[in-house]
């Protein structure tokens, strides 16, 4: 805890309420999450998590609290928030009559990347996800479900960003490419870079985040460090589950 | 079953407006038809002609539904990868698809010929035996027509594969056949306009044209034969109708069943790749954003036919009906009525060439709807949702705006109107087409999630009011007021009621964006 204190946050969720007319979806949600952390983020479907992330990227409007990344209001200073962070939807979201190359020329141009920048990170994100060059000639309505998220995943890291949101990014990836995304994000965060991953793959999350959140009917209902109570990692899928209402 | 409300209403809509139009054409097709055989049926020879021609007209145009047909039910990449995976043998499969072509087919040839034949029955007073035969029509020219089809529909679906792939080939082909489609319109309208306008049939259709009829029919190979068959009763004809069309028919068997095979088994499994290396070019952030809009409206081949070439054709268009509408208000006894409101045709003028911008940029006001699942990248990258949505309108307004331009300068070159009110018919028509287009935006901005849009705003400002202001413009035209202070007042008029939605809306878009729910 007293490490925590140390390290710069680098996201910040103060009593964020949401919700859709008369129902109530985030009931308060409060969440530091530091500089350098893979932060996972879990839940039952339907309990807000994807509604926490899309108020964290600015997609949604909130009713109460307030959200900083990197120290900028995503209401008060949304250019300057959206600037820190990369995002990948859970459903890839591209410009299917773009090629690859459009889509990412587009991105690159939107967030400024310089030349330089972008030429290593495009050839590095390619090897990583196994990307044939070939068919970034192609319109993106040509790609099948996984490559239009290994594009969305390699738009997302262009600019470098300090932190990483990622919305269930292993649906409709193969082993391979969930390995690649995986290994990534640890040596995302290894760079002093925050992740905050969202996944119904509890044992991806055991396996390589730092700390946990669990969810459940719009509030945070625990909160752990698994890197400081190792057990907790093995029990992780247990621990869900009682709480989320899973075992009796 | 598990299709949402708004979804089923979408569907029972486009259902019935299918409907209507297809009625709407049928009906038009043997009115024209019943208009023609009148005045031509006391000429020998020439009904049997005219009747003949124009089932040959109709199988051309089953033809290419056919082919459309045929290739959505052979070459649909989905529905041969769902059935490689059952015990299906292929021929079983052409065998089904040849079934559903069949049935589809004769509904709709029924349809497009049994009131030919009804309307020739009764004007010839044909017997029961000739209404009963008739049933069979659709029949016996399904043979024909769906073994042209079946030749021609995998080149067809070649020359789509290739069109899709070469954007600029297919923007170009778009334009010729709406050119094409434009020509015959206008072709078209100037028989009906010499029809209607000049009461000029008997010059149309005199003996030398009846004649050319005659010598045309003899080279509408086979279904001159089928038509004999039925109309004129010649058995022997139909023995050559059954050789040719059956030629043709196992011919298109063949060729299918071996490019269905091909496709199915070879070409569906190839992926094309190039080892093109990419210059990547970067650029600002507004110039980025506007290459996207320009993409997207110009790689969508649903923008191609409802908006970007029909921009291309929008001078045509307009001069078609603007100049034919003019020719009917200044000939006979309209000229002499309109010659109490002096600026009527002006005022006419001006509300075409405004319906006709609004009903072209129409194919583009669909800012966000287009966007669909996109709009969470629209908010969540780094530029300002207001700059976003103005770039996003602007770009099709731009060329709504230079088609506009070229088509009044188009009209006053060959004056159609007058270059005294060129400035004041494009000023008012790009202030109704700018309000539109914002208005548009609002509209779709105020939509909720799984709401359709409402029309309303969008309809009272480009429609109802224009409307509104010619009527109005029209009583006073009546009592001798002058064209420009008309003019004057449609500025001011269409300014004054813009002014209040133009002050608040872009206080109001960046918020509005935000509370738009963005569907997952």
């Amino acid at each position: 805890m007293e490490e925590n204190t140390e390290r710069k946050i680098a996201i910040e969720i103060k009593d964020l309420h949401k919700s859709y007319g008369n129902k109530d979806v985030l009931l308060g949600i409060n969440l530091e999450i530091y500089q350098g952390e893979l932060f996972g983020f879990i839940g039952r479907n339907g309990v807000g998590k994807s509604t926490t992330i899309d108020c964290m990227v600015g997609s949604k409007q909130f009713n109460e609290g307030s959200i900083l990344l990197n120290g900028y209001d995503i209401l008060k200073e949304p250019i300057e928030a959206k600037k820190c962070f990369g995002y990948v939807a859970s459903e890839p979201n591209c410009y299917e009559v773009m090629t690859g190359y459009d889509f990412l020329e587009f991105i690159a141009s939107i967030y400024q990347v310089d030349e330089q920048t972008f030429s290593q990170n495009y050839h590095f994100l390619l090897k990583k996800l196994n990307f044939l060059e070939s068919d970034l000639n192609l319109p993106i309505s040509t790609y099948s479900h996984g490559m239009k998220q290994k594009i969305c995943l390699m738009s997302s890291l262009l600019h470098n960003p300090d932190i990483w949101i990622l919305d269930e990014p292993t649906v409709g990836l193969d082993i391979m490419a969930v390995e690649a995304v995986k290994s990534m994000m640890l040596e995302y965060a290894r760079h002093q870079k925050t992740v905050f991953v969202t996944s119904h793959n509890i044992e991806l999350v055991a396996k390589i985040c730092d700390r946990v959140a669990i969810i459940n009917k719009g509030v945070v209902v625990a909160l752990f460090d698994l890197n400081k109570d190792p057990n907790k990692r093995l029990q992780l899928e247990r621990i869900f589950l009682e709480l989320c209402g899973g075992l009796d | 079953m598990f299709a949402s409300e708004s979804n089923i209403k979408k569907r029972v809509v486009s259902i019935l407006f299918s409907v209507f139009i297809f009625i709407a054409f049928v009906f038009v097709e043997t009115f024209v038809f019943i208009t023609i055989i009148q005045k031509i049926k006391n000429h020998q020879n020439a009904p049997s002609t005219f009747m003949s021609i124009f089932l040959s007209i109709v199988s051309a145009i089953m033809v290419l539904l056919a082919i459309m047909q045929a290739r959505k039910l052979f070459f649909n990449k989905k529905d041969i990868e769902q059935l490689t995976i059952h015990p299906v043998k292929s021929n079983q499969i052409i065998l089904s698809k040849i079934i559903m072509l069949f049935f589809s087919q004769y509904v709709l040839g029924f349809s497009f010929t049994f009131p030919l034949f009804v309307a020739y029955g009764v004007i010839f007073h044909k017997f029961a035996s000739f209404f009963y035969l008739a049933l069979f029509y659709p029949m016996l020219s399904f043979i024909f027509e769906v073994g042209l089809a079946l030749l021609l529909v995998y080149p067809f679906h070649l020359c789509i594969d290739f069109l899709k792939k070469h954007l600029v080939i297919q923007f170009i082909v778009s334009v010729v056949i709406i050119l094409g489609f434009c020509i015959i319109y206008g072709a078209a309208l100037n028989i009906f306009m010499n029809l209607v306008a000049k009461n000029q049939i008997d010059q149309i259709l005199n003996v030398t044209s009846i004649d050319k009829l005659i010598a045309i029919k003899k080279w509408l190979i086979p279904m001159n034969f089928l038509a004999d068959l039925f109309i004129l009763g010649q058995p022997l004809k139909f023995v050559f109708y059954l050789l040719v069309a059956l030629g043709v028919f196992t011919l298109g068997l063949s060729v299918c069943l071996v490019s269905y095979n091909y496709f199915r088994n070879v070409n569906i499994q190839k992926r094309v790749k190039t080892n093109k290396v990419h210059k990547f070019r970067f650029s600002k952030p507004t110039t980025a954003l506007i290459k996207k809009e320009t993409i997207l409206l110009f790689k969508n081949s649903n923008y191609i036919f409802s908006f970007t070439g029909l921009l291309i054709m929008q001078p045509f268009l307009m001069y078609l009906v603007i100049s034919s509408m003019n020719t009917i208000f200044t000939t006979g006894l309209f000229a002499y009525y309109l010659s109490f409101m002096p600026s009527f045709l002006p005022m006419i003028d001006l509300l075409l060439i405004i319906l006709f911008s609004l009903i072209i940029s129409q194919g583009a006001n669909r800012f966000l709807e287009s966007e669909n699942k996109n709009v969470r990248l629209m908010k969540t990258i780094p530029v300002r949702f207001k700059r976003q949505l103005y770039v996003k309108t602007f770009i099709p307004f731009m060329f709504s705006v230079v088609s506009l331009l070229i088509s009044v300068l188009v009209l006053c070159i060959s004056k159609v109107v007058s270059f005294k009110y060129f400035a004041f018919d494009l000023i008012i028509s790009m202030i109704v087409l700018f309000m539109y287009t914002y208005v548009s935006l609002y509209e779709e901005l105020k939509t909720k999630k799984d709401h359709q849009r409402n029309y309303l705003l969008s309809s009272l400002y480009g429609y109802v009011l224009p409307l509104i202001y010619i009527i109005v413009m029209i009583v006073l035209s009546y009592f001798r007021v002058s064209i420009y202070v008309l003019y004057g007042i449609g500025l001011s008029f269409f300014i004054l009621v813009g002014l209040p939605f133009i002050i608040t809306f872009p206080r109001k878009v960046d918020e509005l964006f935000l509370k738009m729910e963005v569907v997952n």
